[in-house]
């Protein structure tokens, strides 16, 4: 049943009477009295007459004339006719975390969620399939919509990922869906209450299993020797004992950890790997989950920084110095200094170094507090201010606050052209005690790390698989390559020096920015993922009927139309021929 | 008989006061009357002598011839006749058609024709074709006089003879007055018109309307007899066969005429109404100056 657009528009089809009209007046016939008949019987009469008027005279060209009107108000109202193609859409949701991929005794749950989704194709009657993989992030893959290609082609379901983003691959597939089409999702383990609805269909194709996994691990630089931390927990019915392996390069004999794991328990060890050992690898016995059985720990990163104080006064200089050889965060000065703690009106010729000008000379004013810190500047991590005081000039300085006692700046800082930051240290170290209270080692840590982290280099080496990682790559860097787990190289942009990306997958990354190459390492360690005891099979929700075809239209009002400037056309051709009847 | 038909015969009794009729030679025939006619007769015009047959009147011999040459002569005088004019007037409903003056024209040539009659000492008698041919009430009286005069009639001329022809008189003049507009041969009416006539006139009036019409576009036709109706379009080319087909019709009715030793004439009615004049009629030698 065709729809019309603008309905309103039929009312043109009252032009129809009104040409009608007009040719029953003009063929109207006058009466006319005449001596006789005689001299008339002779002449031409109307085709088909007859004593009535009009039944008999309408010519070709008003039938045209009817057409073209009728056809222009039609195209007038835009009507739409159902198309005949209609597509069924069958939206999949395919969960990619690692658990798809563990081994029970009836297969992966990845092979049997294939089947699902197959037989789910064809008892629906889709003839679209639009695929959506639920990894750290829903991605839409690129497949073609016919089902036998697209379910042929799922490379992209790796089963890899530490989590599952299920909700928001749901949401995005009802989305995509639209009104019509149906969703099914195919993953381990029951749904929630609140995420079904008539048209999504649940299949769980998990098995409940026992697994051990890897859901801790650390490595921390102490010296020539590293720190290692691990923690294995046992996903069994019951206690465990299992051997840890711990190996890296040159390792000679890898030493054992046996492991006595009750049922849910993680147990946690630490051991000792040379700080020259590139990684440190612990591992697991296979089982169930493979992702889980094993953790590469790189040697972590020691960002260190190379600080000049230069402050006249003397007793601010002191309690600087002591708190940055404090830190461990400091490194023997080289030509170049990166942090450089100076007098308030000081020059210097490093163009990367940050500075920080310390205003000591004027008169002071003491403030015993409140102070007004901004917890989200990198300086005020873990900074609390109480029970001291602080003597600072009045007058204004530069740059945003970070610390401040009603309108006085204490510490304020700006970003410098060149990625550079320039601080302000509004202090008169004799009338105050803040370098005496723990806050101070705090705040010159905050600002030694703070300095340390924007140098060269990933944040950190070790990271937990679906995390987001930051790598520093320098300004001058327009593109960055990063090589994931697996070996699939891809060219990102950094943003502000900062190269930023998601190890979505466990494995080791590698990051080039064309002059230096950077490594990192991420762990599975996903307790939720590898806790296999709540996989379960079987199916929720309505089993889908055909997926309903949305009811699809186009409009039709083009081709009304052309046909009514056709129709036209030949009237006017019959018009100027005279033909058609007159 | 309307008080506007009345106005028409007084201003035909008018028109027809400058006129006389124009009687032809075989036309001098009747009762005693003003006229010489081609017989012996009563006068006291002396016409030739010849011998006496048995039969004749003993009075006209002439006996003082009889006395000279002892034969028996008899004196013959020239015959006194008074010609006739039989006026036919068609009054069928065709000739008093609606917003035309054909009524008024033929009840003028009517009157007219009586008084240029009267005029020329002839006897006149009006009769009208209606179911019949019947006499016109005091039809050989002064057309003022005349009555019944009604044209309403649907019968055809040619129909009205059949059923009931008129009592001409023998060798008197007629004619017929009428727009000649019905269909069949004129032939059968012209013969039975002229049957024993003297001479025979026959004068169609036609009203401008029936010569050049002027309907226009589409038209039901209506005649206004038999109510028969045809639908046409009216456009020049339609109006040039309508003038085609009038054309043959006259032609017909001329030819038949000849035939019939008739003559004919037309006349538009709405001329003879505005002139009072009837020139056609002079032309075709019925009428005269008086």
């Amino acid at each position: 049943m065709p729809v019309l657009l603008y309905p309103l528009a039929l009312l043109a089809l009252a032009a129809l009477p009104t040409a009608l009209a007009i040719y029953l007046l003009r063929n109207r016939f006058k009466p006319t009295l005449v001596s006789s008949i005689v001299l008339w019987e002779h002449l031409t009469r109307p085709k088909g007459g007859g004593i009535r008027v009009q039944r008999l005279y309408l010519p070709l060209l008003f039938f045209l004339e009817i057409a073209v009107l009728a056809l222009l108000a039609l195209a007038a109202a835009d009507p739409h006719l159902p198309r005949k193609s209609v597509e069924r859409l069958l939206v999949a949701v395919l969960d990619d975390s690692a658990s798809m991929a563990a081994r029970g005794g009836k297969g992966a749950a990845r092979s049997r969620g294939l089947r699902a989704l197959k037989a789910e194709v064809k008892s629906c009657r889709a003839n679209a399939v639009r695929v959506i993989v639920a990894g750290t992030k829903p991605l839409v893959l690129d497949l073609p919509a016919e089902p036998g290609a697209a379910l042929g082609r799922l490379d992209g379901w790796k089963c890899r990922a530490p989590r599952a983003a299920l909700d928001a691959a749901l949401a995005m597939a009802l989305e995509r869906a639209g009104s019509h089409g149906r969703v099914v999702v195919i993953t381990d383990h029951t749904p929630a209450e609140d995420v079904m609805n008539n048209r999504v269909r649940w299949i769980g194709c998990g098995e409940p299993v026992a697994n051990a996994a890897i859901v801790e691990a650390s490595r921390t630089a102490a010296g020539e020797t590293d720190r290692c931390m691990a923690g294995v927990a046992n996903y069994g019915t019951g206690p465990l004992t299992i051997a840890a392996t711990l190996s890296w390069p040159d390792c000679v004999t890898s030493p054992v950890r046996h492991l006595e794991i009750a049922p849910g328990e993680v147990k946690r060890f630490t051991f000792a790997v040379p700080g020259s050992a590139r990684v440190a690898t612990i591992s697991l016995p296979d089982d169930a989950l493979a992702e889980d059985n094993r953790a590469d720990l790189l040697h972590p990163v020691e960002k260190k920084v190379s600080v000049d104080i230069a402050v006249g006064n003397q007793v601010l200089a002191h309690a600087l110095r002591s708190a940055v050889e404090s830190s461990g965060l400091s490194s023997p000065m080289p030509v170049w200094p990166r942090l450089v703690i100076a007098d308030e009106t000081g020059s210097f010729a490093s163009a990367d170094a940050w500075i920080v000008r310390c205003r000591t000379t004027a008169k002071p004013v003491v403030f015993t507090g409140p102070f007004a810190i901004d917890s989200d500047h990198p300086l005020s991590d873990g900074l609390t201010i109480e029970e001291v005081t602080w003597a600072a000039d009045t007058n204004a300085i530069p740059g945003t606050p970070v610390i401040a006692a009603g309108n006085t700046i204490l510490v304020g800082e700006r970003a410098l052209p060149g990625g550079a930051r320039e601080l302000f240290l509004n202090i008169v170290p004799e009338k105050s005690t803040v370098q005496r209270a723990p806050a101070w080692p705090v705040l010159v840590w905050n600002l030694l790390h703070w300095r340390a982290e924007s140098g060269p280099g990933p944040r950190a080496t070790n990271v937990r698989a679906g995390d987001d990682v930051s790598v520093n790559v320098g300004r001058a860097v327009r593109a960055a390559k990063v090589k994931g787990p697996d070996g699939h190289s891809t060219e990102r942009a950094p943003r502000g020096g900062v190269l930023s990306f998601c190890a979505d997958e466990p494995g080791g990354y590698t990051v080039n920015d064309g002059s230096a190459s950077y490594s990192l390492s991420a762990q599975f360690l996903s307790p939720e993922e590898s806790d296999l005891r709540r996989c379960a099979t079987g199916a929720w929700g309505a089993p889908q009927a055909d997926v309903v075809a949305p009811r699809a239209f186009a409009s039709c009002a083009v081709w009304l139309a052309l046909a009514g400037l056709a129709v036209a056309f030949l009237h006017l051709v019959l018009a100027v021929r005279g033909k058609g009847g007159s | 008989m309307t008080g506007s038909s009345r106005e028409h015969l007084l201003e035909g009794e008018r028109a027809g006061m400058r006129y006389a009729l124009a009687v032809p030679r075989e036309a001098l025939r009747g009762a005693s009357g003003y006229w010489s006619g081609r017989l012996s007769g009563s006068s006291v015009d002396f016409k030739d002598y010849r011998e006496y047959q048995p039969g004749d009147d003993l009075r006209a011999i002439d006996w003082s011839v009889y006395g000279r040459t002892d034969r028996l002569i008899v004196k013959l005088f020239r015959e006194e006749v008074n010609p006739h004019l039989d006026i036919v007037i068609d009054c069928s409903a065709s000739m008093a058609l609606e917003g035309t003056e054909k009524c008024r024209a033929t009840v003028m040539l009517g009157a007219a024709l009586a008084m240029a009659s009267m005029n020329a000492r002839c006897s006149h008698h009006a009769w009208m074709i209606a179911d019949a041919v019947r006499s016109v009430q005091g039809g050989t009286g002064r057309p003022a006089l005349w009555a019944g005069l009604e044209f309403d009639h649907t019968v055809t001329p040619a129909e009205a003879f059949n059923r009931l022809p008129g009592s001409w008189r023998p060798q008197g003049i007629r004619v017929l007055v009428s727009d000649l507009l019905w269909p069949g041969d004129p032939i059968h009416t012209l013969r039975s018109l002229a049957s024993g006539a003297a001479a025979l006139f026959v004068i169609q009036v036609l009203a401008r309307e029936d010569a050049t019409p002027s309907v226009a576009g589409n038209a039901q036709i209506v005649d206004v007899e038999t109510h028969a109706a045809v639908e046409v379009f009216m456009d020049a080319l339609a109006a040039q066969s309508y003038a085609a087909a009038l054309a043959r019709h006259q032609t017909n009715w001329e030819r038949a005429c000849r035939q019939a030793g008739a003559r004919m004439t037309t006349v538009i009615a709405e001329e003879v109404v505005a002139t009072g004049r009837f020139d056609a009629l002079e032309r075709m030698s019925l009428l005269e100056p008086a």
